[in-house]
Formats: structure tokens, C-alpha cells, sequence
């Protein structure tokens, strides 16, 4: 037989008792042909556009899903982003008539996410960007499906802090017009240094305008696959090799990814874009980053040290898919999505893992404060700081870094808030109790770092 | 009534010849359907004749595919094949009773699949096998197949898988 037994019985393992899925097919779609005199004709063409152009995305993914028995969890459109195509918006209806058009299209090919009602305003905003900015709480608020992002820090343009505070105010916003819900439009937006264009996760997926006109994306994971394997390494084995049994288990996740990927491609007839290896958790058990962590050798997730066990763990899984595939982008390095991971809701119970270690973690994963819930009572001005200092560890590293973050209505420290399905239930976190408003009042910009300049 | 069996047998073998023929490899088939009849005498049964030799081709046909196309030259690279879309990996587990191998070889039987290659094991009451299975001709659908696995799994007892082969191709093989 071609292959081993113990090989065949390793595949099937993965995918059916280890969680080992792709996690999204992302369809990248360019809606830059879609400007029209109106934003309302201009709506109607992004509808007519993707419901023609993703009409056989998911049931060719599942098709394709049910062949290789691996599951495929989410089916997903990432647009330009809308602050582009909407330059001539004048007021936050117009572009709601937008994002509604966006949600609907949507729902009527049956992708679970759509992202990209963003806008790239790292070092400053057109008018229309501004009117933009205003529409994206009720845009989040009224449509189901579609996410937003924004980025306000780049390490070329430094960090644009008028357009931090206002985030700071948005998030604010978005928690209180679903207030009812626990805050869920946070759950969508997130806000970015050094975005990346060809990103298949959400909420920060969008189609960047250096990519073609349609591409898919796909986003491995497999923390449930790397957990077990670690776990079942012999006790006291030396990190170096810990690492290479990390890196060997990701060169065979991005193998099997691109694989799924391309075949897609083909099927759709569009063009292979990036395998994201990211070990993305889910709040099913066993299927965690923090007990990846753990399975290191630390009582709990969030204490000393994990960090650096964090760090070896990114390492390692970047170093097995740059070995497995040429076409590996987008973020590939594991989310850390509190509400997502059932051992990291332990662990921020249990006060081992605090909202200063999460910023820590930042510097060596790539979204750091995510899924955060945090006291309704939390200011603006706060958040704004909270994602000023994520900016800055991006900026001054050269990295991507984003924050998504709920401050839960009515909530205090201690409580749960449940936002169902994949998003999960958070546990509400401390934040700082002294506030930094002086800082993020002066507005302006913190300039680029020295290394910027690199020409 | 040597020499009668004899020309049956080459009358047998030249019809079967004909029959498969149109698939693709005149001269291998005739040889192996000679081969055939010369285990099982000039009497065999021609359809379970037709049968094995069929069986036996499809096995091969893949190999000999790549050893003629040379431009492609990726098996001996990868030294263990590229993995096929056309091909299912079909993996059994469960505890051991009489039955399992009928059924799921039923199922494929049933669905236009033949079996390339069969491996299964018995270790302390506890089955596994592992088939790997032409779906070039298959008449059902992936989805269709694995839902007849489920039900059958169910009905007997053990968990059945079926994956596509380039799966496992990309996953263990460089």
C-alpha cells in the first residue's frame, strides 16, 4: 500500500478527533468597477456583483469538503474596502443603503461573514472617510453578517492617534446600540496596525487594493492537532525539539490546506491566492491555544514564561508552513481570542491571565486583544489607549497587531457575557483603573520609527 | 478435449480482449486474461473471468500511465506518487465481526468503485482496514458514498471513512 497505516490513521485522527479543519474559504472580491454616480447605484452593482460572483462558493466548498473528509468550517467574502468605493458618500444614510446591500448579498449566497466595511486611515481621512467612520456602529448594529475594520497605524506612516481616539469612541458606540446583545457589533469590528490585504479571518478580512480582481483564501487551523501531539510528547522533552515536532504537525496542516485551497480555485475558476496558517481556536475543547500553552509546562495560561512559550509556538508553526507552501500570507500565527478559547476563559477566571499580559503576548503572536470583554463603564478614552499601546508594539516591530474589543454594557469584572456560536462567551476582564484621557486628547500623530526609513 | 478447452479458452480470451479493449491496452489485457485462464482452466466462468481481469488492469493501469508519460516524472521525485483526485481512501475501525469487509466492499461494488488495494488487520478483537478505490467510474457522488459509510457504519457497528487520496499524498509525502 502507498501509504503506512500509521500515516492513514494520523490523517483521520486529525480530521475527525483533533479538529483539524480549514477554517475558511475567503473569497477576495474587488468591488473597485462597482463606483457609480450614487451610492445607491453603486449598491445595487456590489450586490449584483456578489451574488454573481460567489454564487457557487459554498456549495462547491462543501462539495469539496465532503471528498476529502475535512471539515470546512466557514465560507466567507472578503470586498474592498467600503471607504473606497464610496467616496461620494455625503451622509452615514447613503452608506448604510451600502452595507445593508452588502449584508443581503450575504445572506443569498450563505457565506457567514463578509468583511471589509473598512477604511484605511493610518495616516489621515478624507471627508468621505470621515462620514464613513460615523456609519460603521449602526452598520454593525443593523446587519447580521458583515464585519469591519479599520487601520490607523502602518511602521511607514506611524500612528494616526485622531483616528485612535475616534476608534476608541466608535467601539463605545457600537457596545451601546446593541447593548441588548452584550455589546456584539465589537465582536465585528476590528482595528488594525499594519493590516494585511489578504487576510481570510474575520473581522479584519478585506480585499486590499494590490489584490486582482477575485482570489480565495484560505485559513488552516489545527490547535486541536498540535495540542494532542504535545501533550503526548514524552514529559521534560527540550523545547528545541518541542518546536520541531510543532513545525513538522504545520508543514502537514498548510499542506493539506493549499491543497483544499487550490482545488477550490480550480472548481471556481479563480485565481489561488494565501494559505493563512494561523492556529485559530474554537470553544470546543481540546481545540486551544492556551492549553497548547499549558501542555508547555505552566499551571495555567497567562502566567511567567508564556510568552516565550507563545512565541516558540508561533515560530514554529510559521517555519512548518513557509517549508510546506510558496503561497503562505496573511496573518499565519495564532489568534488569541479570549471568548473562543474555553482554557483561556479559565484562565482569565481564575486571574492568571490579565489584559497586560494579553498587550504582552501581542509582541509575539498577531492579534493580541482579541475578543476582550471588558466593564461597560470602560471610557472611550481607555480603549483608545488600550489600542494605542497594541498599535505601538505593531509600529516599532514591523508586525501586524489588532485589537477587538467589547466593553459589555451594564457588565462588571467577574460576570460572563454569552455571545453564542463560535464568537463563545467572554469572562469580563479588569482594565487599568487610571485613566489616560490627557494622552489621547492630544489627538495628532506618533510619528513613524526610526527604522521606517529604510530606502 | 485438451485441444477443444484450449481453443474455448483462446476464443474466451479474444472475445474478453475485444470487450475491454476500447478501455485502452489491447496486448496487456490479452495477456493478463490469458494469465487468468491459465490459473483457473479454460472452464472458468467468462464473466467472473472478465471480472478479475478488469480488476487486475485498473490496479496496474495507473502505474503503467506513469511510466509512459515520463514528461510527468513526479512519482519517482516524490517516490510514492502524487496522490489522485479519482481516488478514494476508504478506513474501517471498529470491533471485529464477520460481515465488515462484504459490506463496505458492497458499497463500493455497488457504486462503480473497484478496489485498488485492500489492507486489514485484526489486533485483540479490534478491526481496521484500509482500501484504497478507483472512483474514476463511480456512478455516485463523494457526498452520496459517504452517506451509504454512515448508514453502514452505523448499521455495523464501526466507523468508516472515505478521503480523497491527494489528501494523504500532500500530507505525507513531499
Amino acid at each position: 500500500m502507498e501509504y503506512s497505516q500509521a500515516e492513514i490513521l494520523q490523517t483521520v485522527r486529525m480530521t475527525e478527533m483533533e479538529h483539524l479543519d480549514v477554517r475558511t474559504v475567503t473569497l477576495g472580491l474587488s468591488l473597485r468597477d462597482c463606483v457609480r454616480d450614487t451610492i445607491a447605484a453603486t449598491a445595487d452593482c456590489v450586490r449584483e456583483k456578489m451574488e454573481r460572483m460567489a454564487a457557487r462558493l459554498v456549495p462547491t466548498v462543501n462539495e469539496i469538503g465532503e471528498e476529502y473528509g475535512l471539515r470546512i468550517a466557514n465560507k466567507r467574502i472578503s470586498i474592498t474596502p467600503v471607504s473606497l468605493i464610496a467616496g461620494n458618500a455625503r451622509t452615514t444614510e447613503e452608506l448604510l443603503t451600502l452595507a445593508r446591500a452588502i449584508d443581503e448579498a450575504a445572506k443569498t449566497v450563505g457565506v457567514d461573514f463578509v468583511g471589509g466595511y473598512s477604511a484605511l486611515v493610518h495616516k489621515g481621512q478624507t471627508r468621505a472617510e470621515s462620514v464613513f467612520l460615523d456609519s460603521i456602529p449602526e452598520a454593525l448594529a443593523t446587519t447580521e453578517r458583515m464585519c469591519s475594520s479599520l487601520n490607523v497605524a502602518t511602521t511607514r506612516a506611524g500612528i494616526n492617534m485622531d483616528a485612535v481616539r475616534r476608534t476608541g469612541q466608535l467601539v463605545k458606540e457600537m457596545a451601546e446600540r446593541t447593548s441588548e446583545r452584550g455589546g456584539l457589533a465589537c465582536a465585528k469590528f476590528v482595528c488594525f496596525a499594519n493590516a494585511v490585504e489578504d487576510n481570510p479571518f474575520m473581522a479584519g478580512a478585506f480585499h486590499g487594493i494590490g489584490e486582482p480582481e477575485a482570489v480565495i483564501n484560505v485559513g488552516v487551523s489545527g490547535p486541536g492537532v498540535v495540542n494532542r501531539a504535545v501533550r503526548h510528547a514524552p514529559a521534560g522533552t527540550p523545547l528545541d525539539e518541542m518546536a520541531e515536532l510543532i513545525k513538522k504537525l504545520s508543514f502537514k496542516l498548510a499542506r493539506a490546506g493549499e491543497l483544499i485551497g487550490r482545488e477550490a480555485a480550480r472548481r471556481l475558476d479563480i485565481r489561488f491566492g494565501i494559505i493563512d496558517l494561523s492556529l485559530a481556536p474554537t470553544p470546543v475543547p481540546g481545540d486551544s491555544v492556551a492549553e497548547i500553552i499549558e501542555a508547555l509546562g505552566f499551571e495555567r495560561a497567562g502566567t511567567h514564561g508564556t510568552t516565550a512559550a507563545l512565541a516558540l509556538l508561533t515560530d514554529a508553526v510559521k517555519k512548518g508552513g513557509a517549508m510546506a507552501s510558496s503561497a503562505v500570507g496573511g496573518m499565519s500565527g495564532a489568534f488569541i481570542p479570549v471568548s473562543e478559547d474555553a482554557a483561556m476563559i479559565d484562565a482569565a477566571r481564575v486571574g492568571a491571565l490579565s489584559l497586560d499580559k494579553l498587550e504582552a503576548w501581542t509582541s509575539v503572536c498577531s492579534v493580541g486583544i482579541d475578543m476582550v470583554a471588558v466593564p461597560g463603564a470602560t471610557s472611550a478614552e481607555t480603549i483608545a489607549a488600550i489600542i494605542a499601546d497594541e498599535m505601538a508594539i505593531g509600529v516599532m516591530n514591523n508586525k501586524t497587531t489588532a485589537v477587538r474589543i467589547i466593553p459589555v454594557p451594564g457588565r462588571n469584572v467577574g460576570e460572563m457575557v454569552e455571545f453564542g456560536g463560535l464568537l463563545g462567551s467572554a469572562p469580563i476582564m479588569a482594565v487599568n483603573a487610571f485613566n489616560s484621557d490627557a494622552f489621547i486628547r492630544r489627538g495628532g500623530r506618533i510619528p513613524a520609527p526610526i527604522h521606517s526609513l529604510r530606502n | 478435449m485438451s485441444g477443444e478447452r484450449k481453443n474455448a479458452s483462446t476464443r474466451h480470451t479474444s472475445d474478453i480482449t475485444r470487450h475491454l479493449s476500447e478501455m485502452a491496452n489491447e496486448e496487456l489485457i490479452y495477456r493478463i486474461t490469458r494469465a487468468v485462464y491459465g490459473r483457473l482452466g479454460a472452464g472458468a466462468d467468462e464473466q467472473m473471468v472478465e471480472a478479475f481481469v478488469m480488476d487486475i488492469y485498473r490496479a496496474i493501469e495507473p502505474i503503467i500511465e506513469a511510466e509512459g508519460g515520463a514528461a510527468k516524472g513526479a512519482r519517482q521525485a516524490s517516490g510514492g506518487g502524487e496522490g489522485r483526485a479519482d481516488r478514494l481512501i476508504v478506513s474501517v475501525f471498529g470491533v471485529d465481526h464477520p460481515g465488515i469487509v462484504a459490506a463496505v466492499s458492497q458499497i463500493l461494488a455497488e457504486a462503480g468503485c473497484s478496489i485498488l488495494d485492500i489492507n486489514q488487520t485484526v489486533v485483540g478483537g479490534k478491526f481496521a482496514m484500509i482500501i484504497v478505490a478507483d472512483i474514476s467510474r463511480a456512478k455516485e457522488s463523494a457526498a452520496a458514498l459517504k452517506d451509504h459509510f454512515r448508514q453502514e457504519g452505523e448499521r455495523l457497528g464501526v466507523r468508516i471513512y472515505a478521503q480523497r487520496e491527494d489528501l494523504f499524498n500532500a500530507m505525507h509525502r513531499i
